[in-house]
Formats: structure tokens, sequence, C-alpha cells
């Protein structure tokens, strides 16, 4: 890190997160003017008018510019698709933003007036609001019992996208403006469905010329900040930064420093056209790598220029910032935007990826220990061990479980289950936590309603009776207290699975409905294959793959819970299945039993297996879960975007539950696992806090026995290892032989937390001490003083393996 | 089908030979290491190690016990009176906290070889394997030897790590089996070696002195540092004499005291005898590498 990178990041953190207005008022009295007209049509304008109207920043120093709001890590705000939180919190219900426990958003005043008054146009059209409406009584019933849960592509837009970089980066987006005039001229109107696609073509061409004229606003900055401009160097910076800016991304980038300015110009833009999250970055190292090749040999950059630019565009990435409405910020605690960066995996001709950009990547990473973007390290069997070495060298000195680990062997396989072409396989990059995406090429990696996996169990252990809200949703077949064997129980509760994964699909069948009608953004999905061909937006089908799923919670939980039953009611016979239930109801409360509920929660927690041990009685009821879940959504579901196009069009299945395992065990009462009403379930596919005892090897065999072909939108495998077990080399050597078997044994991926328990609770006495300290929550790193303290101790209590 | 009567099977060990590991702990020892850090590896007999941290002092252990074995001791808690246990296990099935565990239990050599194969893609691909530790494992020469034989079909390989105070030979039944021999001197004054562990240290050295003429294998000699015992400048001068005059020693390892077994003393109902000497880190023990680099031998800190 240089001086100037060093300030910079300085200053990333000395900034407070802020909500800025600008872009809700641009937005709102543009689409009070385009009312009649098509959707398409008036989004594109809208677009274009927030990006014309709204202030241009260029900071001291910066060498990458751009800016999402009036301030950095300032959010702007999203009012169609959802505003009835932004009034309740700005009155202080549940919180008021700036005194939120994670989180915090500061504002003034004003701020808050003109988003009100903005808000008032909303009111009756947002697509929250509508989805609400629309939803069947029973759907209704099952979100607000904290079964499924779509907010987070409701109340906002669609995320999980990763546009095609490589492509504007060669062609610019002079080339897709072209092919979208011309696919546009090539319609025969007089056939049907072609008028609507001459409104999103209309549409594309005028949300990349958007782009272009919010790129010459920037370089306008450069050029007049540059006139007054004293120091020499930095005013020749800024003329260079405005000539740079006046090329891309309109045309092909000429060097290094254009790329790289490009791609930024492409994330914060697409941002800018709708807030859902999750816009990665692809494989960034192989679409940039040509220009730091060329730049090297033509002695126009040196290595640590480079690496300084990759410094400042990392930075720039946490520069943008999103605000959610509280409910839906538990779910992602950590001012998270899943923008994840990929490295490494392999070449169209099987050999290793990695180039010299792949290690600028980690060194950035491991340099300025930031949150954002997410470090990936694809790794497939020809991986250089060297580069693993390096990679996980940064993991210790990063302390935030950045690089993370994924497996191409894995994610290949499961691609394939899905029919993805061959050569497109190996392109596959994380998008978001972990979800698989083609870049360039599959619309959305992750998307519909999170579902409550152990919340579905508590339903049938009560016969389909939700305890917490006392709505009956689906009768069990058997009354669960009559049942002789665990199969029976677990037959009850595959007939509860299937009836909410079936709600799941009817829910996103309707949001997608709504979308079509109310939020076509025609830019975005112009970077996408092939929706100008087909005159499509992303969520009509333009894309080449899709396939639908939102994230899951507690499968983990679940199995533990089978295991436990199993072994301890219906093998050991400790206790009895009325026992039990009456255990769970009172949540291990009632000490008048023999045993005593507490007792019963000791058992159930100390006598049972536990996955996580490479126990097959733990682990195997994990496995028959995960195959009813996974095979469901690959075979027995279609997404609506079926036969517009798209493949494969099915669901598919996501482990990576954020922050989202806290808030949805807040849903559930006390379960079989020995969890108590409120806890959290686990994380991903991590065995549950406190139940590994085995060690590393045991963890990554449990986890290496599931079924990870269906896992296309990942399952999180986090380890926390302590500081002194990566000293050395040797030591970090053993850590890649166990990253290396877990991967043969198609393990997707892993993360690994490297701090001591001490270091974190004396951060939750004394955060000011600790701004910069980091920790990977789940497939995500975020600040760890700006988690909320039950969060914390989540982390905290995370077994550590003796490693 | 031999059998070996086992108190801990650690998994992905680091610390415990080349690549990743899994250590075997065998029960019994011949010696009473003052600084023992594993005092439930000392007796052959099982015995019940008792966890304070865990214990809620719901009493259900002394209520099932038939033996009356169970007393409460203010200083250590619910302690197993290991004249009177008969090893039934109600006691530790009955704690639903599981504070009281069963140290020692008899294995097969076919339910060994099936538990730790469960980590062989691990030993393959780091060059690791299994190490056998103890108490002193050579007491079950025959029953690592028919291990060490199973395992080496597999290609996985063989460490033992001996205290050496045993007859020649059991090594010499498991010495062609074992890839590597970790080897303990503790003093080199037989007086002061009686003192500090209950015997004499003629067999001892004798039994390297075969092994550093005899045993093909990597042979590595360890020398626990413990303030107040052996830390003097003379005994480890003594020490290093010794090995230099021995043949293919690969090196000698410097192993820092530490405390870490302390909660299995109160836990067994025994006094700890190093009373409060703080761990020892190991940058603390560097110095030595300068001090006695004079000597031929390769000397590392662990």
């Amino acid at each position: 890190m240089n001086e100037r990178i060093m300030g910079l990041r300085k200053n990333l953190f000395d900034i407070k997160p802020r909500i800025c207005a600008e872009r809700c008022t641009i937005f709102t009295e543009s689409m009070k003017e385009s009312e009649g007209l098509p959707i398409a049509i008036r989004r594109a304008n809208a677009f274009y008018e927030v990006l014309d109207k709204m202030t241009i920043n260029v900071s001291k120093d910066e060498l990458i510019v751009g800016n999402q709001a009036r301030w950095p890590k300032a959010s702007p705000i999203y009012p169609e698709y959802s505003y009835e939180w932004l009034i309740e919190e700005f009155d202080g219900n549940p919180y008021y933003f700036d005194e939120r426990p994670g989180d915090k958003f500061y504002y003034d005043e004003e701020t808050k007036e003109s988003i009100l008054s903005s808000i008032e146009y909303w009111k009756n059209k947002s697509l929250y609001e509508n989805l609400r409406k629309t939803l069947p009584e029973e759907i209704n019933a099952a979100w607000d019992a904290g079964v499924i849960d779509d907010t987070w592509v409701s109340a906002c837009g669609l995320g999980n996208i990763i546009v095609d970089y490589d492509l504007v980066l060669k062609k610019g987006l002079r080339d897709v403006i072209a092919r979208a005039e011309k696919r546009m001229s090539e319609l025969d109107l007089k056939e049907p469905g072609n008028v609507r696609k001459k409104w999103f073509l209309e549409a594309a061409i005028k949300g990349n010329k958007a782009v272009v004229n919010f790129s010459n606003r920037i370089a306008e900055e450069c050029e007049n900040q540059a006139k007054d401009m004293e120091d020499e160097k930095r005013k020749k910076e800024l003329l260079k930064l405005a000539d740079i800016c006046r090329n891309v991304p309109l045309n092909p980038a000429r060097n290094f420093h254009e790329a790289v300015q490009c791609v930024y110009m492409l994330l914060l833009t697409v941002h800018l056209e709708s807030n859902g999250h999750a816009i990665s970055l692809g494989r960034f190292d192989q679409y940039l790598y040509p220009f730091y090749k060329k730049d090297i040999e033509e002695n126009r950059i040196t290595r640590e220029e480079a690496l300084e630019l990759v410094e400042a565009f990392f930075i720039k990435c946490n520069e943008i910032n999103k605000l959610r409405s509280w409910g839906d910020s538990e779910f992602f605690i950590g001012y998270q935007m899943f923008i994840n960066l990929t490295v490494g995996g392999q070449t169209q001709n099987g050999e290793d990826a990695i180039n010299e950009v792949s290690h600028l990547c980690i060194e950035a990473c491991e340099n300025l220990r930031l949150f954002t973007p997410s470090v990936s390290v694809k790794w497939f069997e020809k991986t250089d061990d060297k580069f693993m070495l390096k990679a996980l060298e940064a993991v210790t000195k990063h302390q935030g479980g950045q690089p993370a680990f994924y497996n191409d062997k894995a994610f290949i396989r499961t691609l394939d289950n899905m029919g993805i072409p061959k050569e497109d396989q190996i392109e596959w990059a994380p998008d978001g936590c972990i979800e698989a995406s083609i870049p360039g090429k599959w619309d959305f990696a992750a998307k519909g309603p999170w579902l409550n996996v152990e919340k579905v169990l508590e339903i049938t252990l009560n016969n389909g009776v939700d305890p917490n809200t006392g709505r009956l949703f689906k009768k069990t077949n058997r009354n669960i207290a009559d049942c002789e064997s665990i199969d029976q129980i677990f037959e009850e509760y595959k007939e509860m699975l299937k009836y909410f994964m079936d709600l799941q699909v009817i829910t996103e069948h309707i949001n997608d409905e709504l979308h079509v009608l109310n939020d076509i953004n025609a830019y975005r999905s112009s970077l996408v294959e092939d929706c100008i061909g087909r005159g499509l937006d992303l969520v009509e089908g333009g894309a080449l793959y899709s396939a639908d799923g939102g994230p899951t919670a507690g499968t983990i939980s679940s199995g533990d819970a089978f295991a436990a039953m199993e072994d301890i009611v219906f093998d050991k016979k400790l206790i009895n299945l009325d026992q039990l239930l009456h255990a769970l109801e009172t949540n291990f409360e009632d000490l008048t039993t023999t045993p005593t509920g507490e007792e019963i929660r000791a058992i159930l927690l100390n006598k049972a297996p536990k996955f996580g041990n490479d126990d097959d009685k733990a682990d195997s009821w994990v496995v028959k879960i995960q195959d009813f879940i996974g095979s469901r959504y690959r075979y027995e579901y279609k997404s609506s975007k079926y036969g517009k196009g798209p493949i494969p069009c099915c669901y598919s299945y996501s482990q990576s539950p954020v922050t989202g395992n806290i808030a949805f065990g807040k849903m559930i009462g006390a379960t079989p696992d020995g969890r108590k009403n409120g806890d959290p379930v686990n994380n991903g596919i991590s065995p549950a806090n406190g139940s590994e005892k085995n060690g590393a090897t045991a963890a990554c065999n449990s986890v290496g026995k599931l079924p990870s072909i269906w896992f296309q939108k990942g399952a999180i495998f986090n380890m926390r290892l302590a500081e002194s077990m990566l000293e050395t080399e040797a030591q970090r050597k053993r850590v890649i032989d166990l990253i290396k078997v877990l991967f043969e044994n198609y393990g997707q991926h892993i993360q690994f937390n490297v701090v001591d328990g001490k270091t974190y609770k004396d951060a939750m006495k004394n955060p000011e001490k600790y701004n910069d300290l980091m920790v990977r929550v789940s497939g995500y790193s975020a600040l760890f003083t700006a988690l909320s303290p039950e969060v914390q101790m989540d982390v905290i209590n995370r077994a550590e393996l003796e490693l | 089908m031999k059998k070996g009567r086992i108190f801990n099977i650690e998994r992905f060990a680091t610390e415990d030979g080349p690549g990743i590991r899994t250590v075997v702990f065998l029960k019994g020892c011949g010696l009473r290491c003052k600084w023992c850090a594993n005092p439930e590896s000392q007796s052959f007999e099982k015995e019940v190690l008792f966890n304070s941290r865990r214990c809620i002092g719901c009493e259900r252990c002394i209520k099932v016990c038939g033996e009356n074995a169970i007393r409460y001791i203010e200083e250590y808690g619910y302690i197993t009176n290991p004249d009177l246990c008969i090893h039934c296990e109600k006691c530790i099935d009955n704690c639903y906290t599981n504070a009281r565990t069963m140290m020692g239990k008899e294995y097969t050599t076919e339910e060994l070889i099936e538990e730790l194969l469960r980590d062989k893609e691990y030993y393959h691909m780091s060059g690791g394997g299994i190490t056998f530790s103890g108490g002193e494992p050579l007491f079950y020469s025959s029953f690592i030897r028919e291990c060490a034989e199973i395992l080496k079909e597999h290609n996985i390989t063989t460490l033992i790590e001996t205290c050496g105070h045993i007859d020649i030979d059991n090594i010499k039944e498991v010495q062609e089996y074992s890839d590597y021999i970790f080897y303990d001197i503790k003093h080199m004054d037989s007086k002061i070696h009686k003192k500090l562990t209950g015997r004499g240290n003629e067999l001892i050295l004798s039994n390297l002195t075969w092994l550093s003429q005899n045993y093909k294998g990597n042979l590595s000699v360890r020398y626990p540092y413990i303030p107040g015992c052996n830390d003097d400048i003379e005994s480890i001068d003594d020490f290093l004499n010794f090995v230099e005059g021995l043949e293919n020693i690969q090196e000698v390892v410097f192993l820092p005291y530490h405390r870490l077994g302390l909660p299995k003393y109160s836990g067994l109902g025994r006094k700890y005898e190093m009373g409060d000497m703080e761990s020892l880190k190991k940058k603390q023990l560097e110095h030595l590498k300068v001090l006695f680099d004079d000597y031929n031998i390769n000397i590392k800190i662990q």
C-alpha cells in the first residue's frame, strides 16, 4: 500500500454511511412525467435523468472515479420497490436509521423531507405492496410466520447479476448500442410481440447513452478541477482521468487504467439502475490480464502502478452502499453489497488460469483488508500450490475470511447436471456470496423466497400448526405423537417441505409477473447475452441461462434434529416422544418432569450424534434432507421463464444464509437438536455452533458426504482457524492439503476465519479499537464492529477447531 | 486379533510428525514424570476423568453408582475412586452434560484401522500418517506391529513416540515397521532421573544406543525442557554430548514445558506437582539454538 492508497483507505473508514435523496427525487419526478408510457421506456428515461442530474464527485487523489450518491458510502433510495419501512423508520420504528443496532445510516432533516415527499407519489404503487396484495392468503401467512420470505427481491430490485465486462472492454458500449439499433431496425412491427421488443431496445439504447453521458460528466468534473489545480502532478492525473472517462466505456479500453475504470463504471451504473444487490465482477483477472500484459510489454505501466490501480478499484467498490429495511437488514447484516471478484480457475485449454492480475488481486486483498469486493479463488486440479499458499497467507493477514476457496470440479458437475454447455461451464464465477453464474450469460444467479428449513420441522412436529401464530398450514397425515418410527416422522416432514416449497415457487411466479410489469432494466439487460437478440429484459427471459431459488437456512440443524430424535427417542429410548414434544413446547423450561426440560436439552445436545464429526448417524440425515430438497428443486419445479429461451429454468438449492440463520432462528421455537426458542440455526453447511468435536478433517469428511451436485447456488462452509495454526509454511501447507481433499470429494467451498476468541471479545468491549477488524459471517466478510451484538456472539461461539 | 487400550484418538494433529496425522494415545506408562501433561495416560487401568467446567452439580453420577465409588471433593469435584470403580460407565451414560469421560477403551486392530482410515486421503495428500503415542505405546508393541503392517499396505506411514523405558524386545518387535521414532530423554544423571520420573535412565539410554546402531528409519530425540528440573546448561550439555556420540540421529527437539495438563489432574482427583509454574513459549527456548550451536546436531524448538 503506498501513501495514496493508505490515505484513500483511511478516508473510507472515516466516512459515515449516509442516506442520499438525489436519486429518489430525480427518479420520482421523471416517473411522474412519463406516466402512460411503457415501463421499459419510463425507467430508461428516469435512469437517464438520474445520471444526468445527480451530483458528480471526484475526490482527492482518486485514480478510479465515479459515485453512486452525493457522498461516498451513501445509499440512494429506490422507492419504487418499497417505501413503507422508510416512513416507519424515519419515525423511529423499530429504530431510527442512525440508532440501529447494526448497519446504521445517518441523514439530515432535508434528506428525510425530500424522501418522504417523493414517497407520496409511490403510495399504492410499490412492487412490494403489490406483491403482498396479490399473493394468496396462505402465502402471506407463511411469510408472516417466517417460513418463507421474499422481501429481498420484492422490496428491492433483483440482483445477483454479472454483466459481460469482457465484451464491453473489448468493444465498448458503442457496440452494444449498435447491435440494439440494428436489431430494432430488423423488427417487423406488424408481427405480434415486436412492439414490446422495440420498447425494450429503445430503452436499452437510452440506458447505454445515459451511462456514456454520465462518464462524460465525470470527465467534465475532472477537467474543471484540473483548471484550478495548483499541484501539477494531480492536474495531470485529472486531465488523464478526463481523457479516460471520455473514451470508456463508450469505446474499447486502450490500456489497463482504462480497463479498470471501465469495469468500475459498469459496476457502478448497474447499481444505479436498480438496487438489487450481489452485482458481481466475475473473472476479473481473466478479462483484465490482456490489458496488463500489453501495458507491461510496452513499458506503459509498472507492476506497482498496476497494483495501485487494483487497490484503488477495491476501495471504490466499498463506496457502493444499499439501505435496506431493518427487517431485511437482519438477513444481510454488515453493509453488504456482495460484490464478488473471482481469480484463478482454468482456461479454455484446461490450463491453470492464474496470471499476474490474479496475484495483484490477492496482494490488494491482503494489503487493504476490506470487506468488499469478496475475493474468491477458484481451485482446480492444476492450480499451482504456490498460489494457494499465497492466498492462504492473505487469509491470515486479512483476518476476515478472504480470499475464500471454491472448487471448479464440484461446481462444474452441478452446472453439467443443469445442462450448461461444456465451454461455458468452466467460465463460471461465484456471484454474491457463492452462487454460481456464467458471467454475461446468466440472469439472476439467485432469486426467490428464503425457506426456513427448520421452521418447517417445527410446524411438522406440531401436526401442521405454527405454534407462534396458531395457524394451521397443512395437517400432517399422522399425529406426530403417534409416530412409531423416525421414518414416519421424516415422511411427514417431507410432505410439509413439499407444501412450503410449492408456496415458494408460486410466490416467485407472482413476483416475476410484477417485475415484468414494473421493473424493466434495459441497460443491464443489454449487457447480458441474448437480451438484445431476443428483445427481452432479463426478467422476461432474455438471458441464455436462468434458474430460480432463494437462500435456505437450517438444513444442518434439521438433520441434527432428526439424528437426535432417532438416537435418543427411538434407539436408546432415553426419553419417549411425548416427553420430547412436551419439552419442545415448554422450551426446555419445565422443571417438574423427569428428566426435567433442562436435562432433556442436555441429553439432546450432548448425547446425540451431530453433523460435522464424520459420524454417519448424523451426516446421513443431512444428506437425506438435502437430497429431498435438492432433487425436488432440480426436477419438480419450473421457473416462470421456462420455454421463453433460457435454460434450464428449474429451481436450485442455496445454503448461503448470510445472517438469515439468525433472523430465521428468531421465528423458530425449541427444536430436537437442542436449540432453544429464538436461537440461531446453523450457518450454511457449517456444523451448528459448538457441535464440532473431532477436528477439521472430520468436519471436512462430513461436508464431503453432502450431495453438492444440487447446490448451484452454493453452500457456505466456514472454518475458524487459530492464528497459531498458520504460522509456518509447513502448517499452511497442511491446510492447503485439507482443502484439496475436501475438494477432491466435491466439497464446493471453504472459508477461514483466522482470529482468536479473545480478539473478538475485546472488540465487543472496545469497538473503537477495532475499526477495521473483519469477520467472515457467511459467504462474505464484514466489519466486526458493524455487526449487532447477537451476530457478534454467534461469531464468537462458533466452535474453534483445534488445528 | 491383538488389542490396545486407547484413551484418545486425535485427528488432524499437526505437531506430531510430518503432514496431517492421527495420533493414537495408548494407556499406561512405566515412568511418572512430574510434569506429565497426560496424567490419564499413566495407569494401565481405565479411569473416569471429570470435567468441572461441564458439570452442573446434579449428582446423578453419585446416585447411579452401585459401588459408592464417587465422592465430592471440594477442590476437584465429583471424583471416582479407582479402587472401587468397576468401569460400568453408568455414571457416564447418566451424565447429561458429558462432564465424565472414560479414559481407556479397548480397540481391536480391525476397529482401530477402520477408524484411522477415515482420514487416509489426508495422509496421502500431505505425506502424513499415524502416530502412536501414550503413555508408553511400546507396551502394546504386538498391537502396533499388527496395525503398522496393515497401514503399510495402505501406504500410510507410522511414527512411534516413546519414552524408551521399555524392554528392548518390544522395540525390536516394531522398529522395522515404524517409519519414524521420536525418542524422549529427560535427564542424563540416573539419580536425578529417578527423582524426576520414578525410574533410573539406564534402560532408556541403552535402548537409544541400540536404536541408533540398528534402526533404519528416521530417529529424532526429544528433550522436554522443564525449568528447575533439567534446564541447566550442564544437564543439557551432558545430553547433547551423549546424542552427538550416537549415529543416525536426525535432530534434537526441545519441547517447552506447558501446564495444559493441569485440569486433567484435578479431574482425576490428583495434585499437580508443578505448582504455579507458567507455561513456556517457543521463543523462550530459541536461545538454545545459539547456545549449543557448536554441537554437530540439528537443534529444533517445537
